[in-house]
């Protein structure tokens, strides 16, 4: 479900306030940062920018090596962790 | 020292002259009864970088040229020769054999077909006289006015963008799949993308499997981008787990 | 713009084309013999998002971008099918990196996750429902004969 479906109907959700609801906002974003497939799916956008000429092959570099550091931090459970 | 693991052949095998792997190192075999793991010197803990990710492929297509491998999946480290053996060789015998004898005279193929976006609205434009008048209705009132009916609009054309996708994926999987021992469907990341799947076909059906890739390149090119990736070595057809697979 | 085969050879593609970074981390990070204890990164196991990938989270945010990029198309068949997104680059707004389109979600996502926007829209598409419909390929035949006349000329 949507992150503001589950805000809204989750239990006690009115209770916890404005502090809970931004815990949820940022651990939403979190994981869609490390969703391997958000990162796969960038890294495709990169490749075709590459191709088509959008970005230059340092830039295409820069932001694929980003990525892939993203990648590998969310196979051990996200940022802060191994 | 440990070894970074690349995959698993048999150990008659023929390496080509001064193969580098990871971390420019040598690639050997640590070999085990006919069975032998392609692997090279690799320190302590290793890094996933884009190098090394690259290099792993790199040998893996090199040697699947000639030789039948079973690839690991890239990060197999192991710390020594004889735990090599044991855990890998002599555990995964019986399987590791069984998949060598099926996968032999085989390779990979992968095919994926992503819709130009411009391209693909336009036809499902063209195709819904509904949504053409829709956007026509849309295109007379002002912007802000009508958001709500924007993002309704937007969502019919996402569904039947989906819809489209789903049949032209089809259609291109029954053009290729007779021509292949088996095939694995990959993750379609956006409605765009329509196809994105793996063939196992055989060495001498490669020629033929080719010219049928072309002519779909050609055939979508109005729409779409075919990206056709190989020859790989059998990444979506091996496991050391499951039963034999319906082309043994 | 005529866009001629001969000047595109890898248009209609007969040969594999060499595996870029993308290609490698799809298939080696999640496929292939794996033993737990010895792997040092692996994507098997890791939880993901959606099970459908195509779908993230519905929003009117996804579908506002596929109705901008609809209303935004010139239907006059004008017989171009070589570069659509580059044209698109030149024709609209010479702002860096921006093109037209729905894959746009894609793109401002990418430039989201390594830029250092901490907006958190999301590419959304629709549940997929089961349903027939002709093939993106298949054009009326007076734009395939348009596109055949374009080829001759």
């Amino acid at each position: 479900m949507g992150l503001i479906s589950a805000i809204l109907t989750a239990p006690l959700a009115p209770v916890k306030g404005v502090a809970w609801v931004a815990e949820q906002v940022h651990d939403q974003a979190m994981r869609e940062l490390y969703d391997p497939d958000s990162i796969q799916r960038a890294l495709d956008q990169v490749q075709l920018d590459r191709e088509l000429g959008r970005i230059d092959d340092e830039e295409a570099d820069r932001r694929e090596d980003e990525l892939l550091e993203r990648l590998i931090e969310a196979t051990q459970g996200g940022p802060g962790h191994g | 020292m440990p070894f970074h693991v690349y995959g698993v052949t048999r150990a008659d095998v023929v390496l080509p002259d001064k193969l580098e792997g990871l971390y420019d190192a040598p690639v050997t075999t640590v070999a085990d009864d006919g069975l032998a793991a392609l692997v090279s010197e690799c320190p302590e803990a290793p890094t996933a970088r884009r190098a090394e990710l690259m290099a792993h492929a790199r040998v893996l297509e090199q040697m699947i040229e000639t030789e039948t491998v079973l690839p690991m999946q890239f990060g197999m480290s192991m710390p020594d020769e004889q735990i090599l053996c044991h855990d890998l060789l002599v555990a995964h015998r019986p399987r590791l054999g069984t998949l060598l004898s099926q996968l032999d005279g085989t390779v990979q193929l992968t095919v994926k077909v992503v819709y130009r976006e411009d391209d693909a609205l336009r036809a499902v434009l063209q195709r819904s006289p509904r949504l053409l008048q829709m956007r026509d209705r849309l295109a007379s009132i002002p912007a802000d006015a009508a958001h709500f009916k924007q993002a309704e609009f937007g969502q019919e054309v996402a569904a039947e963008l989906e819809r489209m996708g789903g049949r032209d994926g089809s259609e291109i999987l029954g053009a290729l799949a007779p021509l292949c021992l088996a095939h694995a469907e990959g993750r379609l990341l956006s409605p765009y993308n329509i196809l994105n799947t793996a063939f196992l076909v055989r060495r001498e059906a490669r020629t033929r499997f080719d010219e049928a890739v072309g002519t779909i390149a050609e055939q979508w090119n109005e729409v779409g981008t075919v990206r056709y990736l190989g020859p790989q070595p059998p990444y979506s057809f091996v496991d050391l787990e499951a039963g034999d697979p319906a082309w043994a | 713009m005529t866009v001629q085969a001969t000047q595109a050879p890898n248009r209609y593609l007969e040969r594999p084309s060499p595996s870029s970074l993308a290609d490698v981390i799809e298939v080696i990070l999640d496929k292939g013999l794996v033993i737990d204890i010895y792997i040092r990164v692996s994507l098997v196991g890791i939880e993901l998002l959606t099970i459908d990938a195509r779908i993230v989270v519905a929003s009117v945010d996804t579908y506002l971008r596929f109705a901008e990029a609809c209303n935004r198309l010139d239907l006059k068949d004008d017989g171009s099918s070589g570069l659509p997104d580059l044209m698109g680059d030149i024709t609209e707004s010479g702002a860096k990196g921006k093109t037209s389109g729905a894959l746009e979600g894609v793109k401002e996502k990418a430039s989201e996750i390594f830029g250092s926007d901490d907006d958190d829209e999301d590419e959304k598409p629709p549940p997929r429902r089961r349903a027939s419909s002709s093939s993106a390929r298949k054009r009326s035949s007076s734009s395939s004969s348009r596109t055949r006349k374009k080829a001759e000329s």
